[in-house]
């Protein structure tokens, strides 16, 4: 009996491995980028479940070049490409095609092509494929590419070959000036789309060289791609949303340029009748520095009167960049700002009288205004 | 903390409380707050502790009239014999039920986010022994474990939950007060039935040294789940937003993989929610196995309250693997909940109370 009970203990912690199928983790690939485009001429003669919709690019990275010494090795990943009628199958033919698992555990970026987001279907099918079975994270960010996300994906970019850790870095980096291009991550994206059918995606591109450059946005409404917003579009999106941080704003004062630091902002937007008629107001608030102008003994800006003048100055220019934003939304009949949202969270009683015909029309001809206040906190050291 | 004389304190029986509500259902809360009550189904469980209070007064009016009986000792005397195993019976399908459901949506959850390739049965078993090998130690033993396992299920929630606390966006809550007082009273209902475990004290109350304080046991458990469901559903609606929460089967899991550490610092923080809940799905799997053994041990006068825990373990796995998907099985744990739930919180009990007072059976002033 004793020789029994010593045997079964022996035996009883093998149960406690956890799992008896494990792979290493040196036997996964560790997918750190995804671009999902659509098919360029998929065969339109086939049916649903064989048309080969997706192509989407996996980016395979090198862990063991990656790290420890060889941190600047060459060819430090490994770009698949496949073409197929779902996600799923796109996975199935990736794993015949690489001796390891793939795992999407650890992906950082997922960046969409400009024909898949004209596809309403695909696009949207694509995402609820991801998130169903848990795939990936929904903390993963999102970007819109002009063009084919794979040939981005693929393109050198001397400053990180992976493109996914380039994107996490890039809006990781919380030094970094948020001035014209809007994080997005999945989780968020679902969030707006589901609230309010609207939400951007920041957009990416790649030059000749191969540098990257993170600005713009693609505008979404219920799935669909609408158009491009450009960076001083994005600009005042950030301003109504009051996000901006460490942005550079420009004017002219007294024949000299004068550069003034946005080092903090904020937005509130509350509704009014005026005349019987509704109205938004977006407040903004802005914190900076004056950091650059050249002072002379006759334009000194060390004094309050030439302060309220950059003030005013500074004031026309802000509400101008917010002012561009607000008329390219309403141009679309697109609410990317929230201001319906505002109105439905802070006046559910006005809301609804507007939230059948908002989409409609309604929007395009409501009254928005901006007002700013500026705050000139400091002039640098110089007069 | 008591020396093997099979009672529990009332602290313990507070934790006990506790960790049994803080169950599957918890996972499923804000989906189902916000389905009854959209953007302002965070007040739900505020409002379902008036039901508690209901479930609560039931229940300890019952067990104070017979201090140191449970509803096997007691419910005999109120109602005779054969009426009472009937009872008793049910009482005990009921349990087993419950957690076989509970236990098989546990299962589809590990599957589904920590061990993809695992058998479900092999988790469902796996936890059934290890419960069984807890219980078999008898109620002290199952008490202790709940007040080392509270920190471990705790720590991490309340670590996860800070970071979504002060990041999350609060405007999703808005607009307040839109919701009709009808729907506010139904959901309200629904969102107690997440007190359930309450039931547990018709058997749990005989088992307590100091009975008299009982009201203040279950007052302290209620309170306390309340006010964790509340934080939880404002966490989810503000991380993942209100329609999303409806969309999503499990919510607050997808709220944890919705977040972003500083930094990316810890990736899969969802794990950190799994954590506390499998501990305290342990728990409830405990209570199941036990109320149950105890019934059938007590029923039949054996000495040993554990023999009945490893038969019931086969019952228990068939009623978990019976339903054939998750959708089956989804079906079955709430409408279960819904249409059996409250049984033995307040019709029940009511009944055993009116038939004692008739027959004036029972302490008087208990």
């Amino acid at each position: 009996m004793g020789k029994f009970k010593g045997l079964l203990l022996l035996i009883l912690p093998l149960m406690l491995t956890g799992c008896w199928d494990s792979v290493e983790l040196n036997e996964r690939h560790v997918i750190l980028e995804i671009a999902i485009d659509k098919t360029p001429k998929p065969d339109l003669s086939k049916p649903i479940n064989e048309r080969q919709i997706y192509q989407i690019t996996y980016g395979i990275p090198d862990i063991g070049k990656l790290s420890g010494k060889d941190s600047l090795a060459e060819n430090v990943k490994t770009s698949l490409t496949t073409q197929s009628p779902s996600i799923a199958t796109s996975i199935d033919e990736i794993e015949t095609k690489t001796q390891n698992t793939v795992t999407f555990s650890h992906t950082k970026a997922l960046i969409l092509g400009e024909e898949m987001l004209k596809d309403k279907d695909a696009f949207q099918a694509a995402i609820d494929a991801l998130l169903r079975d848990m795939r990936i994270g929904r903390s993963v960010i999102v970007l819109a590419t002009k063009g084919l996300a794979g040939d981005l994906t693929q393109a050198d970019n001397p400053q990180n070959p992976i493109m996914g850790m380039y994107i996490m870095k890039y809006f990781n980096n919380k030094e970094r000036p948020v001035s014209y291009a809007k994080g997005q991550l999945l989780a968020n994206l679902i969030k707006e789309l589901e609230d309010t059918g609207v939400s951007t995606m920041p957009m990416i591109m790649s030059d000749k060289e191969g540098i990257i450059q993170i600005s713009g946005a693609a505008l979404i409404k219920d799935y669909a791609f609408v158009t491009w917003l450009d960076k001083n579009e994005v600009r005042g999106q950030l301003l109504v949303e009051g996000k901006i941080k460490h942005v550079p704003i420009v004017v002219t004062y007294k024949d000299h340029y004068l550069t003034y630091m946005i080092k903090d902002q904020k937005s509130k937007i509350h509704f009014k009748e005026n005349n019987g008629k509704l109205e938004a107001n977006i407040d903004l608030t802005v914190k900076g520095d004056i950091i650059e102008y050249l002072s002379s003994n006759n334009k000194n800006i060390f004094n309050e009167e030439s302060i309220t003048e950059i003030t005013q100055q500074l004031k026309q220019e802000i509400i101008r960049q917010t002012n561009l934003v607000i008329d390219k939304s309403q141009s679309l009949g697109v609410d990317f700002l929230g201001i319906g949202l505002e109105m439905y969270r802070k006046d559910p009683k006005q809301w609804k009288n507007y939230k059948d015909t908002w989409n409609e029309g309604d929007y395009k001809d409501f009254p928005i205004h901006v007002d700013t206040t500026v705050n000139i906190q400091n002039t640098g050291i110089l007069e | 903390m008591f020396s093997h004389n099979g009672k529990v304190s009332v602290r313990q029986v507070e934790i006990l409380l506790i960790l049994q509500m803080f169950n599957t259902s918890i996972l499923l809360l804000p989906r189902i707050a916000a389905n009854h009550a959209g953007r302002n189904g965070y007040m739900l469980p505020i409002v379902a502790l008036a039901f508690g209070i209901i479930y609560l007064f039931s229940i300890t009016t019952l067990t104070n009239r017979f201090k140191g009986d449970t509803l096997v000792e007691f419910a005999p005397k109120i109602i005779g014999k054969p009426i009472a195993y009937c009872v008793l019976a049910l009482f005990a399908i009921k349990i087993m039920i419950t957690t076989g459901l509970e236990i098989r949506m546990f299962g589809e959850m590990v599957s589904q986010v920590m061990l993809p390739k695992t058998p479900i049965e092999v988790i469902i078993l796996i936890m059934l022994l290890t419960t069984a090998y807890l219980v078999k130690s008898g109620i002290e033993a199952t008490a202790r474990m709940a007040e080392i396992l509270l920190y471990f299920i705790f720590i991490p929630l309340v670590i996860v939950l800070t970071f979504i606390i002060v990041k999350a966006d609060y405007k999703q809550l808005m607009p307040f007060f839109e919701t009709d007082i009808v729907s506010v009273g139904k959901g309200a209902f629904v969102v107690s039935l997440s007190f359930m475990p309450i039931e547990f004290m018709l058997l749990l109350a005989g088992l307590m040294k100091k009975q008299e304080k009982t009201k203040q046991a279950i007052v302290i458990a209620l309170i306390t789940i309340a006010i964790i469901e509340t934080i939880i559903i404002i966490s989810t609606y503000a991380g993942i937003g209100v329609n999303e929460s409806k969309r999503q089967i499990w919510p607050v899991l997808t709220l944890m993989q919705s977040i972003q550490f500083p930094g990316s610092l810890i990736e899969n923080q969802e794990i950190l929610m799994m954590t506390s809940w499998v501990f305290s799905i342990y728990m409830y799997i405990s209570a199941g196995l036990y109320f149950t053994s105890l019934i059938g041990s007590r029923t039949f006068k054996f000495k040993r309250e554990n023999v009945f825990i490893l038969p019931i373990i086969p019952i228990i796995y068939f009623i978990a693997i019976l339903p054939k998907s998750l959708v089956e099985a989804y079906k079955y744990y709430v409408g279960f909940q819904y249409h059996f739930g409250i049984w033995f919180l307040v019709p029940i009990p009511l009944v055993l109370i009116f038939i004692a007072k008739m027959r004036k059976v029972g302490h008087v002033n208990g």
